[in-house]
């Protein structure tokens, strides 16, 4: 078996995964809400969220084109089913219950403030675990590397949000009661992102660096003990040893030996990791005040907005089937040990 | 059976028992010679045996509101001239002044169980005022607010009943001595020391005279300041001043002084006029009154080991209450999760290719793809807040991590020797997999379940953090929801907030170093 039917094997078993996840994402929101109201129309959340919106004088003649345009007059099945796949798969949410407007626009809003944030909050602790990680391998056994392991349990284990509320605790509502003045900002008034405008850039770094204190210290931890597993295995393995014995200086033989073997698997990590920028982290930004992505899922759950709803489950589980696909893709193009696995 | 037979049975099996306690013990010594093992194991009991003693360690229950002012600080941390909790009884009275007509008489007598009866027969006037002869010392600085109780009961003596109030005052005899008097803005100044924390007819919002003249039977309850409306109420001469005098904190500012004393008065207006033709009253018609003893309950501002919360509830009972539930129901919920995972991964790796495997795999796959958060939050809206659901959809969500190990190390463990060497004998299916293969994945069940309690804790906590927590969960963290939420980081309350996110991180670091120190055991590869 060659790699192209291996991985045709892969795209047919992704696919067919990411139709059941889609088609239980129906189930979950609408087939339990409506089971559990027992057949009463007024419980059923989706009913509940048009009627709020419809109090609204602007929308009250809304209710009925909403209802037919999610099919709510239809029975749940399949007429409601069929309407949820066709329009979910070809990434047609139609318009969010609560703000009016189309919910892709909507998420687009919040794009900027979720790129911005998880994108140094990938890439920082990535980078500083990477290199900690090494320094941690090279000085296995000693001091540091104790220092640094356990200070990367400690990160892994205690989550973001909590790292976040120490942080402003500490650096924001202590200063303001001890000195008079804040180290960094209250989650009170979230930022607008602007670069032009030089006042609001300021004020935009001001409020995000507990956000990316926070977030590395919390997600650094990884990191940092899953390069040094990495790199201290290899540097057991055979062929640094012969590298060593050759009279190869310790530095050069990571360099040129070890660290290219680091690679592939931090590689295949980080496509893990990416979904992750979309979904956001809940709490932090909660804790934060950010209005990312997940904020804006967070209020949509609330509000029970259904079309916002499906659109983001149905975008995380699409970049996370993407990115198990090209994370299967990269180990089969690094790792050449995984090609003939597949054969 | 025979009898041989069975006693060798039992033979082996106490061998069996014997060689696994001694397997156990040389676990156990190898764990304890880690430094970081015993570190770990250290903390996880410390926090265990703090939430076994929940019930003798702590005064109040976690559930108690306003068992001290709210934002109370610790007393150990709070200079001694801040206010504690004060909890007297004013229990014996005495007539201290009876003005009005001569023709009505006054009987006085104290209750023995404590309290006063006064009865009062004979037509005119009369203005009988009973203090208390206890008298509270107030050592403190003004707290912030108080609480009064008692109950009184009016019937008639004889056959009617005549026309009376009754008034409940707290007087401070020092600060009545001095005149002392409080500015209110607009050269308007007011008594200070005397306050009536209650008044029959005052109750009323409609009132046709000044008195009543039915049976009464209640309990007579006041907190000041009154949390809905602070007006005082000042004593008769001062009369016009109601409605003036809103918002001054009564406790505060009119009654409590450093160093005064407080006692209680009674006083009960008597009017019997047979030829008042408005406000009738028989011949011989009188008042039986009878007062219980009054209980003040001074809420302090420093209070217990951790002080309160923003409700006024004991936030060393919420600490204790919630080591408690961290460790049981993070060790439950991990457990639940990983053997749950265990018996899919055992299946599925057992039956590797098959129909039942590629069942179970997709159910992996696809519960992998149910974001946690999400589905917690519309459980919640759908079904309710409550601890237990959030539980169980963390147990049906977080499973597939520990089935995928589970799965992959049983279809090793599967074709190994000793297995086909039991299947050759005739063993069973199940037989293979809980004497044989199972006890192979042990160490790693022990290992995760150990490393995932962090994770369940502080799962709860986000939830919590969240807003769809158990809104009377009794767990760590609800306490760091209700500190952030709850004013506790603008009030800067760091006994409310440190302790529970300590509690939450030391218990999570204890039991991953015991699961660090687990895991080089069962990987002795990792060993130094």
């Amino acid at each position: 078996m060659g790699v192209g039917s291996h991985l045709a094997k892969l795209g047919v078993r992704m696919i067919i995964t990411y139709l059941a996840v889609i088609a239980s994402y129906f189930v979950i929101i609408r087939v339990l809400p409506v089971l559990a109201a027992g057949g009463n129309p007024m419980a059923d959340p989706v009913i509940a969220a048009l009627r709020r919106t419809a109090e609204d004088p602007r929308f009250n003649l809304w209710i009925e084109e909403a209802m037919k345009r999610f099919g709510l007059d239809r029975p749940l099945f399949p007429d409601q089913f069929i309407l949820y796949m066709k329009n979910t798969l070809a990434y047609n949410f139609g318009i969010s219950i609560f703000t009016q407007r189309p919910v892709l626009s909507e998420i687009a809003i919040r794009l900027p403030y979720t790129l911005s944030l998880y994108t140094i909050l990938t890439i920082l602790p990535i980078v500083i675990g990477y290199y900690l990680g090494i320094v941690s391998a090279q000085h296995r056994g000693k001091k540091l590397d104790t220092a640094l392991t356990q200070g990367a349990i400690i990160s892994y284990i205690i989550p973001s949000w909590l790292i976040l509320l120490l942080v402003y605790y500490f650096l924001a509502y202590l200063p303001k009661r001890v000195w008079g003045f804040y180290i960094f900002p209250l989650p009170v008034k979230p930022p607008s992102i602007e670069i032009a405008d030089m006042e609001a850039f300021k004020y935009l770094l001001w409020y995000m660096t507990p956000l990316i204190m926070a977030g590395t210290l919390a997600w650094t931890g990884p990191w940092i003990y899953f390069i040094r597993q990495i790199v201290v295995s290899e540097l057991g393995s055979d062929y640094s040893m012969v590298a060593l014995a050759k009279g190869g200086a310790p530095r050069y033989v990571l360099r040129k030996h070890v660290v290219p073997n680091v690679r592939p698997p931090l590689m295949v990590q980080l496509a893990y990791a990416v979904p992750g920028i979309f979904g956001g982290a809940l709490i932090f930004e909660i804790v934060g005040n950010w209005p990312g992505i997940a904020y804006f899922a967070y209020q949509a759950f609330l509000n029970w907005d259904f079309p916002v709803m499906t659109a983001f489950f149905a975008i995380s589980a699409t970049l996370i089937v993407v990115s198990l696909f090209v994370a299967e893709l990269l180990l089969l193009l690094l790792d050449p040990k995984a090609r003939t696995k597949g054969s | 059976m025979s009898q041989p037979s069975t006693q060798r049975a039992l033979v082996t099996k106490r061998r069996a028992l014997r060689e696994k306690i001694e397997s156990t013990k040389e676990f156990l010594k190898i764990l304890f010679r880690k430094k970081s093992a015993v570190a770990g194991v250290s903390i996880v009991l410390f926090f265990t045996i703090l939430g076994a003693l929940a019930d003798y360690i702590t005064e109040y229950s976690y559930r108690d509101t306003a068992i001290a002012a709210d934002f109370a600080m610790p007393s150990w941390a709070a200079p001694p001239d801040v206010p504690r909790n004060i909890n007297f009884y004013f229990k014996t009275f005495e007539l201290v002044s009876k003005k009005g007509d001569d023709t009505v008489k006054v009987e006085f007598k104290q209750l023995e169980d404590g309290g006063a009866e006064v009865v009062i027969t004979g037509s005119g006037v009369a203005n009988i005022v009973l203090a208390s002869v206890e008298q509270l010392e107030y050592p403190y600085r003004p707290a912030r607010s108080m609480y009064l109780e008692s109950h009184i009961t009016v019937t008639n003596a004889t056959e009617s009943i005549a026309w009376y109030n009754v008034k409940f005052a707290i007087e401070n005899i020092d600060l009545v001595k001095q005149n002392a008097t409080l500015e209110i803005g607009d050269n308007i100044t007011i008594p200070r020391g005397f306050y009536v924390f209650y008044d029959e007819i005052g109750q009323k919002i409609f009132t046709l005279y000044e008195y009543l003249n039915e049976p009464l039977d209640r309990s007579v309850s006041a907190t000041l300041p009154n949390p809905i409306l602070n007006r005082i109420q000042p004593y008769v001469d001062l009369k016009t001043m109601e409605g003036l005098i809103e918002g001054v904190n009564a406790a505060k500012e009119l009654v409590l002084e450093k160093d005064t004393r407080l006692r209680v008065l009674v006083n009960i207006t008597y009017y019997c006029n047979p030829m008042d033709f408005m406000v009738r009253c028989p011949e011989n018609a009188s008042l039986r009154v009878v007062v219980k003893p009054v209980h003040l309950f001074i809420k302090g501002d420093a209070h217990g080991i951790l002080g309160t919360n923003y409700m006024g509830a004991d936030v060393w009972a919420q600490f204790v209450y919630g080591a408690r539930s961290a460790v049981v129901l993070g060790l439950a919920v991990s457990t639940a999760i990983v053997v749950l995972g265990l018996v899919v991964g055992l299946i599925a790796g057992y039956r590797l290719g098959t129909l039942t495997d590629h069942v179970l795999t997709f159910t992996i796959d696809l519960v992998y793809f149910i974001p946690l958060l999400p589905m917690v939050m519309v459980v919640g809206i759908v079904f309710g807040r409550a601890l237990y659901l959030i539980y169980a959809v963390l147990i049906l969500l977080a499973w597939p991590g520990v089935a995928r190990t589970v799965r992959h190390w049983t279809s090793t463990l599967r074709s190994s020797l000793y297995v086909e060497a039991a299947r050759a004998i005739g063993a069973g299916d199940l037989w293979i997999l809980t004497r044989h293969i199972a006890p192979q994945v042990i160490p790693y069940v022990v290992y995760s379940i150990v490393m995932s309690v962090p994770g369940v804790i502080a799962f709860e906590a986000g939830i919590q953090l969240i807003g769809f927590g158990d809104p009377e969960a009794p767990t760590w963290g609800r306490m760091i929801s209700e500190s952030y939420w709850g004013g506790g980081f603008l009030n800067n309350a760091w006994w409310w907030i440190i302790p529970p996110i300590l509690g939450l991180v030391g218990i999570s670091i204890g039991f991953a170093l015991i699961g660090l120190a687990l895991d080089e055991i069962v990987n002795p590869r990792l060993r130094r």
